[in-house]
């Protein structure tokens, strides 16, 4: 590979794992507020979707100078493209990440059935997370078994956090059929809530993208 | 299946072909037959001269007492008996003086020596037409029986100089003369032919004056070579006032002739040279004369060395301008230096084939083989010489 | 009027400057009026269809177009503000400067050492012996040839592969120490792995050379050049940043040119 190349592709993969990692801190934060019962820190959260838009326009045209100056073929051209297309999921990602931060925040409060809400809150979150995280980390990957095995496992959380959300869903409106005057908010946790599955389903758009660039095949999007 | 079924199945069986290839047949037969019609001609020529020439390095000799003493050597003709004088070479007995005197032990005896016998006997000995009579016819069978008759190798052929006497004749002053000739001429056509050619290749513009030299040096290589015969005497002989019939005139016209011959080949060689060459070294700053003699001279020089060789042995050949300028006088000592009187060697055969004693005429044909020789071995050399500096790319 | 703003860092020595170069084969027009500034220490390409005049082009800027006799020139070449073209200028001087390499590999018929040694000597860089053996090591080193070489420093020249001879021509060309490099289609006659090294090559040469390369393959330009001309019937076009030309081309005919829609 061609020298000057390399150097730009490494860069872009930087910063394309920068932006990962600016939503997973994010993630791993609220996280650690959830566990230690302490939502109002969920405020602390820094996570500007506005920030990461423009980093992912600047990557994109990083993506285009790359594609026209250096034509790269096969695994090169497939990593180029799904870099691309990586940049927008996790848009979506932040965008979903911000969203559960804001509404969660606003519309948790001790009048709820915390318990059963923190109760499938938690593993929900958890999944999400380590779907996100260990698509991010198929990037790196240079295994191609591992990254198989990775790209498993976050299909694996991402179905464990649909069923996590049906159950929530399940139990949260069974809550709200028995208290009618507090069915706004429980409806706001819900909205959260999905949310932040919708987070799990970015992480596995992420990892098939990630598994195309390495392994090949059709990029098939969720 | 029969051939038709076959055929059939075959999608590549085209009658049609047939006659194509039978006319591409005929046309091989034609040209096999050219080429064996020229290598009979050569080789029924080859043959004659050869069976012609041979006979002419053997030579004969009789044993016979020869007396040494005062009166011999004064009078060569009583040295030996009166019978074998018809038999002997009268030049031989020419030469006993200076034997006497190389050998002086030999003097005051009678020695059987080995004398060289008349060319009339040397002829009746191979079995050509002879001029014996019986009772010399006689006189030899008789001693051939006692072994005092022999052929052997001629040494004379190639250490005497032309003579009146056959068994006497030999080439040995041609070849010198052919020699000094052939120096002359490469001394003067080599650089000149070269350095021409050179500035023709890597100096001249290409413009109408040079294209006009261009088509006048190729004219040169035709004309006839009696011209340039008739040149040299005009200007060498006459203007410049050189000896006639030298080897320095020879070789100066013998240039001439040669030079365009090897400007032209010259030319080619240079030309041969990849242009890429030239223009790897314009593009490091080298000069014309850094670029023309350190990089390109050398890649041509194979081919210019040929070229010369051939030219070389084209005017080893020439006779008909040497002619004219006077080598084909009776020249029976090799030329001492360049501006003595002197033969070459086809001038040497063209007045051996006129002579009317029958020896000559093996001295003639042995002599032709002596010339193809070294014309062969000239060209051979070339060839090594060419094979031997080619530069691989 | 050519077209292609280029971003101007103060940092952009203009090392060839060409002004108004006009030539013609007796009577064709070859080139009309090309003005451009060449930048020190990057690589600028040459691009265009055949026969647009960017060989022709290159070839003025080392006055190796003096060798055809029926070639006219006008117009100015400045290196290091002096016209290269102006009458007390010797020719052979400029070309102990800008240094070519040409499109076929022509190594000498000589040894690897002198193909690299002979010019060098002739100008008087070094003399024979040791100072001349560590020039002919750094070159062959500097042009990744030197491992593959060492042991044979005194075969021909001609012995080498097609890759190796560029890269010896490339040695030989940097042993008389120019400052600008003239590249005519460098890797054109070469398999792909020897093209990928001498293009390594090239973006290593760049730190100490001015490098000015012709080439009809477009990827390469976009490849190794910070610079890109693109030519067009004997006319500079377009000469901007390769990225700019190869992303956002500002003329039309470049950008058919790079499409692929002709040439």
């Amino acid at each position: 590979m061609l020298k000057i190349y390399e150097e730009k592709r490494n860069n872009i993969k930087d910063e394309v794992l920068f932006m990962g990692n600016s939503v997973i801190e994010a993630l791993e934060i609220s996280l650690q507020t959830l566990k230690s019962d302490d939502i109002s820190a969920l405020k602390d959260i820094d996570l500007s979707v506005k920030k990461l838009s423009n980093k992912s326009n600047q990557i994109d045209n990083l993506i285009v100078t790359a594609l026209a100056l250096y034509s790269p073929e096969a695994k090169d051209l497939r990593e180029m493209i799904s870099y691309l297309k990586i940049t927008n999921e996790l848009i979506r990602a932040a965008a979903n990440v911000k969203g559960f931060v804001k509404i969660f925040r606003k519309a948790f409060s001790e009048d709820l059935n915390t318990n059963t809400i923190l109760e499938f809150t938690i593993p929900l979150h958890k999944s999400s997370l380590l779907a996100l995280r260990t698509s991010m980390s198929m990037i790196e990957e240079t295994n191609e078994k591992h990254t198989e095995e990775k790209y498993h496992r976050v299909i694996v959380e991402e179905s464990k956090a649909n069923d996590l959300y049906a159950i929530v869903e399940k139990n949260i409106l069974k809550l709200i059929s028995k208290n009618l005057e507090l069915s706004k908010e429980y409806f706001d946790i819900l909205s959260s809530l999905r949310r932040l599955e919708r987070t799990a389903d970015r992480a596995s758009s992420i990892a098939s993208l990630a598994l195309f660039a390495q392994v090949g095949g059709d990029i098939i999007q969720s | 299946m029969s051939k038709k079924d076959r055929n059939n199945n075959n999608p590549f069986y085209d009658p049609s072909l047939n006659a194509r290839h039978r006319s591409s047949k005929r046309f091989k037969t034609f040209t096999l037959s050219s080429l064996i019609f020229s290598i009979a001609f050569l080789a029924f020529f080859l043959f004659d001269i050869i069976s012609k020439g041979s006979p002419a390095f053997e030579q004969a000799y009789i044993n016979i007492p020869v007396t040494y003493n005062e009166k011999t050597i004064k009078n060569t003709r009583t040295a030996i008996d009166k019978k074998y004088r018809k038999i002997i070479s009268r030049a031989w007995l020419r030469g006993l003086p200076k034997l006497a005197e190389a050998n002086p032990e030999f003097m005051g005896k009678t020695i059987d020596t080995w004398v060289l016998a008349d060319d009339q006997v040397d002829q009746y000995l191979k079995g050509h037409y002879h001029k014996l009579k019986r009772k010399d016819r006689a006189l030899i069978d008789n001693m051939k029986t006692h072994g005092k008759v022999e052929l052997k190798f001629n040494e004379i052929f190639f250490l005497n100089g032309d003579s009146k006497i056959p068994e006497f004749a030999g080439l040995n002053s041609a070849i010198v003369g052919s020699i000094f000739t052939l120096l002359i001429t490469m001394a003067f056509a080599f650089p000149i032919g070269v350095m021409t050619a050179i500035y023709l290749e890597e100096f001249a513009e290409d413009n109408k004056f040079t294209q006009i030299i261009e088509v006048n040096i190729n004219n040169l290589a035709a004309i006839p070579s009696i011209l340039f015969g008739l040149l040299g005497l005009a200007i060498f002989i006459n203007l410049f006032g050189l000896p006639r019939s030298s080897p320095l005139v020879g070789g100066l016209t013998l240039a001439l002739m040669t030079l365009p011959i090897i400007i032209v080949s010259s030319r080619a060689a240079l030309r041969s040279v990849p242009d890429s060459i030239r223009q790897a070294a314009y593009g490091l700053g080298l000069t014309k004369i850094e670029v023309t003699r350190d990089h390109v001279l050398p890649l041509a020089f194979p081919g210019i060395l040929t070229g010369s060789i051939i030219g070389l042995a084209q005017a080893m050949g020439e006779t008909a301008p040497l002619i004219i300028i006077g080598m084909i006088a009776f020249i029976p000592d090799a030329p001492g230096s360049i501006m003595e009187a002197a033969t070459v060697m086809p001038a040497q055969l063209f007045t051996w084939a006129g002579m009317p004693e029958r020896m000559y005429i093996e001295k003639t044909a042995a002599g032709i083989m002596v010339l193809l020789t070294i014309l062969i071995s000239l060209n051979a050399i070339a060839i090594y010489l060419r094979k031997k500096f080619e530069v691989k790319w | 009027m050519v077209e292609g703003k280029i971003r101007m860092s103060k940092d952009n020595k203009v090392k060839v400057k060409v002004e108004k170069l006009n030539l013609w084969y007796g009577e064709n027009h070859a080139l009309h009026g090309i003005s451009t500034d060449i930048y020190e220490n990057k690589i600028t390409a040459l691009i265009g269809p055949s026969g647009c005049g960017k060989s022709t082009f290159l070839r003025c800027l080392n006055r190796m177009n003096d060798l055809i006799s029926s070639v006219n020139i006008e117009g100015q070449i400045i290196i290091d503000r002096k016209n290269i073209y102006d009458k007390d200028v010797d020719e052979v001087s400029v070309r102990k400067r800008v240094g070519m390499v040409f499109q076929q590999p022509n190594p000498f018929p000589k040894s690897i050492y002198d193909n690299v040694a002979y010019a060098p000597i002739k100008h008087g860089i070094v003399s024979k012996g040791k100072e001349c053996d560590e020039l002919v090591e750094t070159s062959l080193r500097k042009s990744g040839l030197w491992n593959e070489v060492k042991d044979k420093l005194n075969q021909p020249g001609t012995s080498l592969s097609g890759g190796q001879q560029q890269r010896l021509c490339i040695a030989r060309t940097i042993a008389i120490k120019p400052e600008v490099i003239l590249m005519d289609e460098p890797t054109s006659a070469l398999d792909p792995i020897s093209t990928e090294k001498i293009e390594a090559l090239m973006l290593e040469l760049k730190k100490d050379y001015t490098i000015i390369v012709v080439t009809h393959n477009m990827q390469q330009a976009a490849r190794v050049a910070d610079y890109t001309a693109f030519f067009h019937l004997g006319k500079l076009v377009e000469y901007d940043e390769t990225e700019t030309i190869f992303v956002n081309p500002s003329n039309k005919k470049t950008e058919d040119y790079i499409t692929g829609r002709f040439g």
